[in-house]
């Protein structure tokens, strides 16, 4: 008999329960520990021995400590929770930005921008009124305001993001450091031969904690270390954890890198994700939006205001808002072409009308410039400003535009019609007029032209040098190459409407002109011998009433016949549009008595006095009608007459001398001190359809970006409620398998403690009878 | 399949029941205090959406209406003032048709005349009537009165200074309504209907249309008589004095002693020895006037005639003598730049004739010619005034048109624009309560889901105390 296994058999137990134990007691331990997973002992039986010629088992063998964890259930926890916290972040920052815009309540952008509108048309009521016009400027202050905190608060959102990715990557890097040594303790603890559980325990949490940050993936290799990929880059390895950072770009986006990557990390979830995709909504695209909504409306306003005039008449003086910017590093802005001379807004190809008002006379002059951006360079168009009368152009030290009248003088760009369209008197005027046909004219080299009047005789030869193209020459070459040699004949050339029209330089029935001779008659329309004369009493068109077209618009007068006004039977004018349509056709014949207004569309009537007018000898005379000053809109990106200053949501204000004089607001579209358009289309801004806006309204496009934001933020949040029902299931199943009861663990206090004194009562049994033994002997 | 639940699980979902009710009783409370349910835009997106647009249309509404009240009252003030201007030409008229009456005499008229003359000066004061800084009548040129008196070659006259169009105002979507008249259009419209004579000379219109506007005096003056005579009987004075404009048949009958010329009433011839020859005025049937010498008059009957040559003019200074078979004669006034045509075949007599260029007369113009003829300093005859009065007369009924014509369209837009005004006050109120609809919390409902979630939060509260003390500890001895 072998008591020494009997005893060993008892010794076993005793130590196999009083392992049990003490894990039972680490386990209540450990019942509130976040990451725990509950342990129990692994017993086995012992194999049995041959005693006494039968096999008798061993006793107990406990085993190992095994750990109740269900690793998969860990991973989807890990990656629900980088879900939650991406999310969350997201949620955050959305609402930070939604309360920042403060929609719908008064301090909003959008009622600001009602207001402003809403106090054009109270002024366009009563243009002159002081409080009303100061309250014009105060709107604009107020949304000037509004996109400053706006533009400021998302700048303090993004630092502050910033700031918050900044620590969320040094908690990264910790969580990492901790994982690689976790890592080498376990490998070291496992050589051994027993699990580390404990320790996997802790690592396990460790990898939680880390996919709150970022979107983790984690192998466990053979050897039983945890290699942790991050967004698809190593963040832990087998033997280091590699350093992650953060570099702030410059337009306030953050870049995270891992050492060793050259590519930038793209966490697809976690806290750090959302903050990086917060850090570039809040410095990029929605910063983006409200500034193209302030650059948008600033040119909105400015196109409606410059072609607009005070009420106090037209500018002595005025400088531009933008300035022009050097592109080829010659310190020279003059040689930039418009379309590229660094301005933030875009000039487009069009006319520009400037008018001079002579302030003791009343006379207005009217000069139209052609532009074209990408031809037209400034220092072309400052010298074409410079050389109308009486206004000098120049651009200033920092580049701005400056215009300044003579003294007695005043200039606008508005949009005014000249009432007297027969500036030149070539429609049934007081001098002999002779007109030819329509331009281009097919001329030849060496063709001339003789052209005789009561005072003498002159011969034009027209020389290739004279034209760009002799075979389709225009109107103006011709008339400048006849207005060279014709010499002191009493006689010059006009071109009205497309056509030469020679005309004596005296009136009435003593001046006679002819077309006498020449090769170039045919070309230019004349017949041999054709002559006119001048007569006592002029047809003086005159045009009355306010041009309600939408674009601008030429219209010429052509006689159908010849005869006298109001006194030859049959006799009309025909009037034709800028496209060579013909519009109308006026009866001038017996029935009509002179200076009755006959209207030919569009709001405008012309009307005509006693005159001789003749389809045979050409009268024609033209006008300018026009519905906008400034097609090219360069007024607007120089901000000449501008009403606001500024090209994003920062620099957005009211101009500043507006400010200090509210009298310098626009309120005349076309000069006349009781006219209103051009606070009417101010008002209107808010119906203008941007193109870059895809085609909608400021308001609407605002409107929608308000919505976005709130519909982004709400959908976020109720992915973020569904997420955390998710997150609660997944929690409930791993608690349900590596969770703590404690009531369950007490009943196995009880169990244990049994089968202790139940193994002490053995061992104690065990020893009687070794002593029984003893006794016998 | 057997669900093993743990304490921290049991703890953490009674942990999250409570922070839900919570946030629930929160979010309630926060929409019966703000009495919205949408108070920032992620609490209901689509809602948001629709909310801020109705707002849009909201400040599109108030701008609208408040544009037309104002509209309506500057076009109201326009109306009653053109309904004054009404008033007074229709004081005038009464006045003017008084004065054709025959039975007034020199002084009679003259009193109308100054009546007339005060009733067109509360005309000009009406048309240029200044409220709240503004001329009512200024079209879009504000700076200066409308109406000025501008002295030209010795006349006042009222010229239109004022702007064509005038200020707008916008009353809806590309709806945008003028707010006044310029007064160019009540008072100074030009729409010729043909020039007229006043029928003094017999002075008639020729074939050509003419230029001008207003009124033009065209002087027939004649410039001498040539005539077959005898029996002693000679031209007085060489004819100077003399009115008549072509041939005359001349009558002396010697048995009754009495003479006439064409058509015209005898005139009885005094005799010698009465004293009061030589000279007789004899007149014809159109009132013109031949004077002979009948201080060496046989007393012998006689037959004669007599022929007036005349010329013309338009501006007085320079003349065109006349043949009296142009039928469109042209005459130039150098200083107006009217150009008449005349048809010279009918003038009878010399005098001056008013040339009216039909519709083309300003009502002030009108009305300064109507005093001016009343005063008669020019010593007219009653016929001549009439026939000249009845000419003005019909320029001013046709300014009275214009005048009426202008105040009911006033009137037409001062009601279409109450009409717009009545849609936009609907329309406000229909946005208001779709606005309502929209963002405004259903108090019944909150305060339901606010008892609701009270009385889950305290269910949930006192079972999981309960709950939260059951332990095996409790029991095992």
């Amino acid at each position: 008999m072998s008591n020494i296994s009997s005893l060993n058999v008892g010794l076993k137990a005793l130590l196999a329960a009083q392992s049990a134990l003490d894990t039972a007691g680490h386990n209540v331990a450990n019942a509130t520990t976040p990451g725990y997973s509950r342990q129990e002992v692994l017993m086995s039986s012992s194999g049995s021995q041959i005693l006494r010629g039968i096999a008798v088992g061993s006793g107990v063998e406990a085993g190992t400590v095994r750990r109740l964890a269900d690793q998969f259930i860990g991973r989807r926890i890990a990656a629900s929770t980088g879900m939650l916290n991406y999310l969350d972040a997201r949620v955050n920052g959305l609402s930070h930005i939604e309360s920042m815009l403060g929609e719908p309540g008064d301090d909003g952008l959008s009622k600001k921008m009602q207001k402003l509108f809403a106090s054009f048309s109270n002024l366009a009521a009563d243009p002159s009124e002081p409080s009303v016009r100061q309250s014009v400027v105060s709107s604009g202050i107020d949304i000037a305001k509004r996109f400053h905190s706006l533009s400021d608060g998302l700048g303090e959102l993004s630092r502050d993001t910033r700031t918050e990715i900044r620590g969320s990557v040094d908690a990264v890097n910790a969580l990492a450091s901790r994982i690689s040594s976790l890592n080498r303790s376990i490998g070291e603890f496992e050589a051994g031969g027993d699990p580390a559980n404990d320790m996997r325990d802790q690592r396990d949490q460790a990898i939680t904690e880390l996919g709150a940050y970022v979107d983790v993936r984690a192998y466990e290799s053979a050897s039983g270390s945890l290699t942790v990929q991050v967004g698809g880059q190593l963040l832990v390895g087998p033997v280091n954890a590699y350093k992650m950072t953060s570099e702030s770009g410059t337009t306030g986006s953050v870049v995270l890198r891992i050492a060793g990557h050259a590519a930038p990390l793209q966490p697809r979830s976690g806290s750090l994700a959302g903050l990086l995709s917060i850090a570039d909504d809040a410095s990029g695209s929605k910063l983006d939006e409200i500034n193209s909504i302030a650059h948008n409306l600033a040119f909105q306003l400015n196109r409606a205001h410059s072609t607009g005039v005070p009420s106090g008449g037209p500018f002595r003086s005025l400088v531009g808002a933008y300035s022009f910017v050097d592109q080829d590093g010659d310190n020279l802005v003059t040689d930039e072409t418009l379309a590229h001379a660094g301005l933030s807004f875009t000039v487009s190809s069009g006319d520009l009308r400037v008018s001079i008002t002579n302030k003791t006379t009343g006379e207005v002059e009217t000069t139209r410039i052609a532009i074209d951006p990408e031809t037209m360079t400034v220092g072309d168009l400052v010298s074409q400003l410079d050389g109308i009368a009486h206004l000098s152009a120049s651009v200033t030290n920092d580049g701005k535009l400056d215009l300044t009248a003579d003294p007695g003088f005043g200039f606008d760009f508005a949009q005014r019609m000249a009432t007297s369209p027969d500036v030149a008197g070539t429609f049934g005027g007081a001098a002999a007029n002779l007109g030819g046909r329509q331009e281009p004219f097919t001329m030849t080299a060496g063709s001339t032209l003789q052209i005789t009047t009561g005072v003498g005789t002159s011969t034009i030869t027209f020389n290739p040098s004279d034209f760009t193209n002799i075979a389709a020459a225009t109107a103006e070459e011709v008339a400048t190459a006849v207005n060279a040699q014709i010499g002191s004949i009493g006689a010059r050339a006009v071109v009205v409407g497309g056509r030469v029209v020679l005309q004596t330089l005296t009136q009435g029935t003593s001046a006679t002109i002819q077309t006498t001779s020449g090769s170039a008659l045919t070309a230019l329309g004349f017949t041999a011998g054709q002559s006119a004369a001048g007569q006592a009493s002029a047809a003086t068109p005159t045009i009355s009433g306010t041009y309600s077209g939408p674009t601008n618009q030429s219209f010429t007068f052509v006689p159908t016949g010849d005869g006298v006004i109001g006194t030859t039977s049959g006799l009309g004018v025909d009037v034709f549009d800028g496209t060579g349509n013909k519009v109308a056709t006026l009866a001038v014949g017996a029935d009509y008595v002179p200076g009755t207004a006959l209207a030919f569309g569009s709001g405008l009537s012309v009307s005509f006095q006693l005159g001789a007018i003749s389809k045979t000898n050409g009268s024609i005379a033209s006008v300018e009608a026009v519905a906008d000053a400034d097609t090219s809109d360069v007024l607007a990106a120089l901000g000449v007459n501008a009403l606001v200053t500024g090209t994003d949501a920062a620099s957005f204000e009211v101009r500043a001398d507006i400010v200090d004089d509210p009298s310098r607001l626009a309120t005349s579209g076309t000069g006349a001190s009781g006219d209103n358009s051009a606070l009417l289309a101010l008002a209107n801004v808010d119906e203008v359809a941007i193109d870059s806006m895809d085609g909608q309204t400021v308001s609407t496009f605002y409107a929608a970006l308000v919505v976005s934001i709130g519909s982004d933020a709400s959908s976020t949040q109720a992915m973020y409620d569904t997420e955390e029902t998710v997150m609660a299931s997944l929690d409930a199943r791993r608690q349900s398998i590596s969770g703590v009861n404690v009531d369950e663990e007490l009943i196995d206090f009880e169990r244990y403690q049994q089968a202790y004194s139940a193994a002490a009562r053995f061992l104690s049994v065990v020893n009687q009878v070794q002593e029984e033994l003893m006794r016998l002997i | 399949m057997a669900v093993r639940i743990s304490q921290s699980q049991f703890f953490s979902v009674l942990g999250s029941n409570l922070k839900s009710n919570y946030a629930k009783l929160a979010s309630l409370q926060n929409q019966i205090s703000s009495g919205k349910r949408i108070n920032r835009p992620s609490d209901d997106p689509l809602g948001a959406s629709v909310a801020l647009a109705i707002r849009n249309s909201q400040s599109d509404v108030t701008r609208y209406s408040a544009a037309a009240a104002d509209a309506r009252t500057r076009l109201d003030e326009a109306a009653s003032l053109a309904t004054d201007a009404n008033t007074t030409l229709s004081s005038v008229r009464e006045l003017v048709v008084r004065g054709l009456n025959d039975t007034m005499d020199a002084s009679a008229r003259k009193t109308l005349a100054t009546e007339i003359e005060q009733l067109g000066k509360e005309l000009l004061r009406i048309a240029n009537t200044k409220s709240e800084g503004r001329y009512v009548f200024g079209g879009t040129r504000t700076s200066g009165a409308p109406f000025a008196e501008v002295e030209s070659g010795g006349r006042t006259s009222v010229v239109w200074q004022g702007g064509a169009g005038s200020a707008k105002a916008t009353i809806g979507a590309g709806d945008e309504v003028e707010i006044g008249l310029p007064g160019s259009q009540l008072f100074a419209s030009f729409k010729p209907t043909g020039t007229k004579y006043a029928g003094v000379t017999g002075a008639a219109a020729g074939t050509s249309n003419d230029q001008g506007s207003g009124f033009e005096q065209l002087i027939v003056r004649h410039d001498a008589t040539t005539a077959t005579l005898g029996a002693g009987i000679a031209l007085f004075n060489g004819g100077q004095d003399d009115t008549i404009v072509g041939a005359r048949a001349i009558e002396v009958d010697g048995a009754s002693s009495r003479v006439r010329i064409g058509n015209g009433t005898w005139t009885s011839i005094p005799t010698a020895a009465s004293g009061q020859r030589p000279d007789v005025t004899v007149k014809d049937e159109f009132g013109a006037v031949l004077q002979l010498d009948f201080s060496s008059w046989t007393g012998a009957d006689f037959n004669g005639s007599a022929t007036g040559s005349a010329s013309v003019s338009l501006d007085g200074t320079s003349f065109t003598a006349v043949t009296l078979n142009e039928t469109n004669l042209q005459l130039t006034d150098a200083t107006t730049g009217s150009i008449v045509h005349v048809n010279t075949t009918r003038i009878v007599r010399s005098g001056q004739d008013l040339v009216t260029f039909g519709g083309t007369a300003n009502a002030f113009d009108t009305l300064q010619g109507i005093v001016a003829d009343l005063r008669n300093d020019a010593g007219l005859s009653t016929q001549e005034l009439q026939k000249r009065l009845g000419a003005r007369l019909t320029e001013l009924d046709l300014k009275h048109d214009d005048v009426l014509v202008g105040a009911g369209a006033l009137a037409a837009r001062s009601a279409r624009t109450a009409s717009v005004q009545e849609r936009l006050g609907n329309r406000s109120i229909d946005l208001a309560g779709r606005l309502e609809a929209v963002e405004d919390v259903d108090l019944t409902t909150a305060v339901l889901g606010i008892t609701k979630t009270q009385q889950t939060l305290e269910l949930v509260q006192a079972t999981g105390s309960k709950l939260l003390r059951t332990s095996l500890l409790d029991y095992l001895r």
